[in-house]
Order: C-alpha cells, then sequence, then structure tokens
C-alpha cells in the first residue's frame, strides 16, 4: 500500500471528513502525543490534551486552507493546548508555574510511565526549570529537530528570538546539570 | 556538562500498553461525542427561537424599548456636551482600554528604539526580535516596559 500524504487527505476531507480524520490521527497522533508529553510531563495530561488538540482540529478543519503543512497547523493546536492545560492545572491548584514545576519534577521520579536513567531525570528536570513557553521551544529542537522555519510557523514567533530563545535554554539546562 | 556530549536523546516516558493501538478509535468517539453535545445545545436553542410575544407583551416591550433608548440617548448628548467643555487632550486615548494602553505604550517606546548590535558580530537585532524573545521567557509586558 501507498504511503498517504497531505494531498491524499486534502482531497479526502471533502467527501469523507470521518475518513480523512482517522488517517490523520493514525499518522500524526502518535507525533503529536509525545510533544505533548515532553511540555506537561503527566501521561493523563497529555492524552487530554491530544484529544482537544484533534477535538479543535476537527472543528476547524474547513477554515484550514492547506496553505502551510497540516503538522504544522496540529503542532501549533496542540502547543497551544499543552500549554492551556498547564496553566489550568496552575489556576486549580492556586499555585506559581515554578510550583507546578516542582510537583511535574516529583511525579516525575515516582512516575510509572517514566523509565529514564539518572542522566534523563536530570535533563527532564533541568527542562522544567525553563519557562513554559521556552520549555516547548526547546523540546521542539532538541528532541524533534524541527527547523526554526518550521517552528516559526507553529509559534508564531520571530526566527531571531527562537533561535535566542533556544541557544540561552541550552545554557540554563547546562548550568543547572553543571551545579546538580 | 555538556548537553549534546553527555546525555543521549532518547524518550525517557512510556505510555500505557496498547495506548496507541486504541488512539485513533477514542479519539474519533470523543470528537463524535463533542459533536452530539453541540447539537444538543443547538437543538434546545431552536424552540425558543420559534416562541412569538403575545401581542400586548409586544406592545410592552415596544414601549419599554422606546423609554430605554430615549434615556440613553438624553445622557450621550449631555456626556457629549460635558466631555466637550471639560476635555483637555486625552481624546487619542479615550477609546483605549487599561491593557490596550500598555501595549500601545510600549510598542511606543519600541518605536523609539533604534536597533541595536548585542550579538557582538556586527548583526543588528532589531526591537521586534527582543520582544517576540523576552515574551518566550514568560516576562510580563509591563516588566519589559519597564526594562526599555
Amino acid at each position: 500500500m501507498s504511503q498517504i500524504t497531505e494531498d491524499d487527505i486534502k482531497s479526502l476531507i471533502k467527501t469523507d471528513a470521518e475518513k480523512a480524520f482517522r488517517m490523520i490521527i493514525d499518522m500524526y497522533g502518535s507525533k503529536l502525543y509525545w510533544h505533548i508529553r515532553r511540555i506537561v510531563i503527566i501521561h493523563d495530561d497529555a492524552d487530554d490534551a491530544l484529544q482537544n488538540t484533534f477535538i479543535s482540529a476537527w472543528k476547524n478543519i474547513s477554515t484550514f486552507r492547506f496553505e502551510s503543512s497540516l503538522l504544522t497547523w496540529l503542532w501549533s493546536i496542540s502547543t497551544n493546548e499543552a500549554l492551556t492545560l498547564i496553566r489550568k492545572r496552575e489556576r486549580q491548584n492556586a499555585v506559581s508555574i515554578d510550583d507546578i514545576d516542582g510537583i511535574f519534577a516529583q511525579s516525575l521520579e515516582g512516575n510509572s510511565y517514566f523509565d529514564g536513567d539518572d542522566a534523563s531525570v536530570k535533563l527532564q528536570n533541568a527542562i522544567l526549570k525553563l519557562p513554559v513557553k521556552q520549555r516547548a521551544v526547546f523540546n521542539m529542537k532538541y528532541f524533534d529537530d524541527m527547523s526554526y522555519e518550521e517552528m516559526s510557523g507553529v509559534t508564531g514567533t520571530s526566527v531571531g528570538a527562537l533561535k535566542a530563545s533556544y541557544h540561552h535554554a541550552v545554557k540554563k539546562i547546562e548550568q543547572f546539570l553543571q551545579n546538580d | 556538562m555538556k548537553l549534546n556530549d553527555e546525555i543521549k536523546k532518547g524518550n525517557p516516558f512510556k505510555v500505557p500498553e496498547g495506548y496507541f493501538d486504541t488512539l485513533t478509535e477514542r479519539t474519533m468517539s470523543a470528537i463524535r461525542s463533542s459533536r452530539d453535545e453541540e447539537d444538543a445545545v443547538t437543538e434546545t436553542e431552536r424552540p425558543v427561537r420559534r416562541i412569538s410575544l403575545k401581542p400586548y407583551l409586544a406592545l410592552a416591550a415596544a414601549i419599554l424599548g422606546f423609554a430605554v433608548i430615549s434615556t440613553v440617548m438624553v445622557r450621550v448628548v449631555m456626556a457629549d456636551r460635558a466631555a466637550a467643555e471639560n476635555e483637555t487632550g486625552n481624546a487619542l486615548y479615550a477609546d483605549l482600554a487599561a491593557e490596550e494602553l500598555d501595549t500601545y505604550m510600549i510598542e511606543y517606546e519600541l518605536g523609539q528604539t533604534e536597533t541595536v548590535d548585542i550579538t557582538g558580530n556586527g548583526q543588528a537585532v532589531s526591537s521586534d526580535v527582543i520582544i517576540d524573545y523576552l515574551m518566550t521567557e514568560d516576562i510580563d509586558l509591563n516588566d519589559i516596559y519597564e526594562l526599555l
């Protein structure tokens, strides 16, 4: 069976939206899950944000003109959903983002869905020290190997600012690992 | 410790067994539920639109509406007169909410700032790039203004 492309989905979405959407989830579901998971850390939260991402995409697919890639569009929605969920958790727990990160860091070490070695735990703890938007920027570049141009399409932030943000994130993480 | 030298980029997170096998079905089910909820809301709204007012209620509503509009118009005219007498030059900002005004002021200040060479290699960095960067660092707009 030949590889399904975004052009196939673009044609199918007009005739059989549900089938097209199944294809979209099959193609990008796991990729988006890992992107969200690295931001929100906890599996259940990542699952919630992923469901919300696809529900939002379903509602708005008719307005998407396929001028950018479908993955970039979904990436953008999933980043927003992940950041929204973190802010929601912050409000629910009536604590600041920094405290939330402390809670995440604790859950990371005792998390049954985390099996990294010591170095991975240290790295994730260091990433959690970053401001939440910078965390998303770092993850997209470091783990997902996205180009700055793609990241700019996802975040709406200029390429220059993203380069500076990533550069400073790396410095902060290295400093944290040095002192830890 | 250097990031790329010492730590592998491996994925330390795990998911429950079979999570991705059922992802498509669960997601489509969530989408259908969300769609059904929206349809149900739309259905319950329809009868409300069909209800027509009885004639005497329509008359009462018309009289009340006329009274409200008259009162509002009188107040607007009076307020305009008072404003014309007391206005001392703040008309430019009159329609701006406090937050919009803050953003306007920051943009104005940035407009006054020339591009600067902060990289040390002769590359000028525009104020747009600086403000974007500061915002990814979660710095409040008011703090950015203070830093200018």
